[in-house]
């Protein structure tokens, strides 16, 4: 079984939390006014369609939301297992101020609590955005399970981060129910702010940054998880979006291909899949893998030998919920 | 959607100030898209750390470069893959309509040249320099003026100096939105026999010229003046005076500086004026005004400064954008067309 856990928030909602009234509206605006990231449906539809797969929606939005949520996952046609939302009243109510904003004390012992039970053959693959530290959240969950970061190290991450001490002994109290294993196969991280790729180099290549979902879903073609066609759906949805031209996705493509997250293999493998409609943006890609030219180095390593979640947390954000 | 080509190599500062500037772009609203072209690993890893936006982004890899101080003919011939002639061709072929280049000038004009064709009444290509004056015009009240030939042509004849004041009327019409320029030649006097012989017969040429608002002959000191739009002269003088205006304004510049440092009394009134020596610096920054047109082909080449940082590129890269967008050399065919066949 494959596990995708998405969140939802500049994921696949197009949110404007950085406004009053961006705030406002997505609280109180209809499912069917809701707008999507371009492109995030029909990935996780392609994505929740194959066999085995779960979907798990793990969102900072308030739990009040849920019913408009959820309309709006049924309106996409997403199918998914679970949707977790965050309890900010409950936190209001209580002072935990922190909380409210935070993730590490969020997220991530709701990502533990779902390993529970599971054996190392369940994968997961994780999608999130640099609007927060989705990348940090989900790396440090990957080497949790993996057995690489120890229960003393988790506190004191989570501590940095600003975690509430109950959040903490939650994720500690989970640890001894799962199973050890390298689980995480990729952290997909929308750049809804336009990070530089480079941002993300020292979590390895594990994170993988994309500027669509369409780079997302190529990322996930190459790696034998989805079928030329499905990626060429959520290409036709950005097209469809106006979100993106013909030369837009084929310019996409070429920019996996420089950070070396596709092979040139992708170009002639999405020529065969198009349709006439498409036909146009194989022959682009094509292009612009011949403009490329040499593409040197390898590709990094998915998980380096360290990483100083610490350090990284001053420069993804700070304390986060501090 | 404006595609152009930009040859990210041979600049004096190497290409991380010409991505730099090019990623910057790249996520501002505007129909540009750009394509990088220079040696594609080491675009890649520059790119890498800048925010920009992959839609309008390409890189085009290039393996060589003709560096500053090699000879443009021989660089071009011994390395017909260097990026500024990869640069042209990506434009000859339709797969951009403007190239900009901080690269060795003469490798820059010769590469247009052996790529596009001159318009029809073009004798020779020029290459004109934005200079900053004192007084603005046009409906924006652009501190600058244009001044050309700076460099392409050293020698010009009066047809030449007749097709360059052409070209620059045109180009002032479309970049600066001058309805009418003046235009003038430059020559050591203000009486039309006055200059050389091409001068003297251009002057001829350019008063019987209809739809051109040709005000006569200026003189050096009207450059920084700015008493008309458009100057024209020959590439060998245009350049001297280019230069020496750059020189001027570092040497102003640097004994300001010193006398900042040494003189209590300059360190007050510099400190007093300080407001409004930023908007004369401002004003006289060559890096706002984007580069240098090379006039006269059927395609749009902008020539940027040697030492162009991210803001002359983004900027150069604007007006590249600009000049298509605004049919900068149909507008120049346009105003040759009487000199086309009229054997001037």
């Amino acid at each position: 079984m494959t596990i995708y856990r998405w969140d939802l928030d500049k994921t696949y909602l197009e949110t404007d939390f950085h406004s009053w009234r961006g705030l406002y509206r997505s609280a109180t605006e209809p499912a069917h006014e809701k707008r999507n990231v371009p492109g995030s449906a029909s990935l996780l539809r392609a994505l929740a369609s194959e066999r085995g797969a779960k979907v798990v929606i793990v969102s900072g939005s308030p739990t009040q939301l849920r019913e408009v949520l959820t309309e709006k996952l049924r309106l996409d046609g997403v199918r998914f297992d679970e949707l977790h939302l965050k309890d900010n009243l409950g936190n209001l109510k209580r002072g935990r101020f922190r909380a409210i904003k935070g993730q590490f004390g969020y997220k991530l012992p709701l990502l533990l609590q779902g390993r529970v039970g599971l054996g190392s053959g369940n994968r997961e693959m994780l999608f999130g955005d640099d609007a927060e530290v989705d990348a940090l959240v989900y790396s440090v969950f990957a080497d949790v399970v993996a057995g690489r970061l120890r229960a003393a190290e988790l506190s004191r991450i989570m501590e940095a981060a600003g975690a509430y001490p109950d959040a903490i002994s939650t994720a500690l109290a989970t640890l001894p129910q799962i199973a050890t294993g390298d689980v995480v196969d990729r952290i997909f991280i929308h750049l809804d702010r336009g990070m530089p790729p480079a941002h993300f180099a020292e979590l390895g290549g594990r994170v993988v940054p994309v500027y669509s979902w369409f780079q997302a879903a190529l990322v996930l073609v190459e790696a034998g998880r989805l079928t030329p066609q499905s990626a060429l759906t959520v290409g036709e949805e950005l097209l469809k979006a106006r979100a993106l031209t013909v030369t837009a996705l084929a310019n996409h493509v070429q920019d996996l291909l420089r950070r070396r997250l596709v092979s040139p293999s992708i170009g002639p493998r999405l020529e065969a899949a198009a349709d006439e409609a498409l036909a146009d943006l194989a022959a682009s890609c094509a292009v612009r893998a011949a403009w490329l030219g040499p593409i040197e180095g390898v590709a990094p390593p998915l998980r380096p030998a360290h990483i100083d979640y610490l350090s990284l947390l001053g420069r993804f954000g700070k304390k986060e919920e501090g | 959607m404006i595609t152009v080509a930009l040859d990210t190599m041979g600049s004096d500062a190497g290409p991380g100030p010409l991505v730099e500037g090019a990623a910057a772009l790249s996520r501002e609203d505007g129909p540009v898209q750009i394509l990088l072209v220079g040696h594609g690993p080491t675009l890649t890893s520059l790119l890498n750390t800048q925010k920009y936006d992959p839609a309008r982004l390409a890189i085009v890899h290039a393996a060589d470069v003709v560096g500053m101080d090699e000879l443009p003919n021989e660089g071009l011939e011994k390395k017909p893959d260097c990026s500024v002639a990869i640069a042209a061709r990506l434009v000859a072929s339709g797969d951009a309509q403007a190239m900009v280049s901080a690269g060795n000038t003469g490798a820059v004009i010769l590469a247009a040249s052996r790529q596009f064709k001159r318009l029809p009444g073009v004798k020779r290509a020029a290459l004109a320099a934005v200079y900053p004056t004192e007084q603005k015009r046009g409906p924006r009240q652009d501190p600058f003026a244009l001044l050309l030939d700076v460099g392409a042509t050293l020698e010009c004849g009066p047809e030449e100096l007749v097709g360059f004041a052409v070209m620059g009327s045109a180009y002032s019409q479309v970049i600066s939105d001058i309805e009418r320029p003046r235009v003038a030649l430059l020559s050591n006097g203000a009486e039309p026999h006055k200059g050389t012989p091409a001068i003297v017969e251009a002057h001829h040429r350019l008063q019987k010229l209809p739809g051109l608002n040709f005000v006569g002959n200026v003189e050096g000191l009207d450059i920084p003046r700015g008493s008309v739009d458009v100057i024209v002269c020959e590439g060998f003088l245009g350049n001297v005076m280019l230069k020496m205006l750059e020189g001027v304004a570092e040497v102003v510049a640097g004994l300001a500086k010193d006398a900042y440092a040494n003189s209590v009394l300059w360190k007050l009134g510099l400190t007093m004026l300080s407001q409004q020596l930023r908007q004369i610096r401002t004003m006289t920054d060559w890096k706002q005004y984007g580069g240098a047109p090379l006039l006269g082909l059927d395609h749009v080449v902008i020539k940027a400064h040697g030492r162009s940082n991210a803001r002359a590129t983004r900027n150069a890269i604007k007006v590249a954008a600009k000049a298509v967008e605004r049919g900068l050399c149909e507008k120049i065919a346009q105003g040759l067309a009487p000199l086309d066949g009229a054997g001037s």
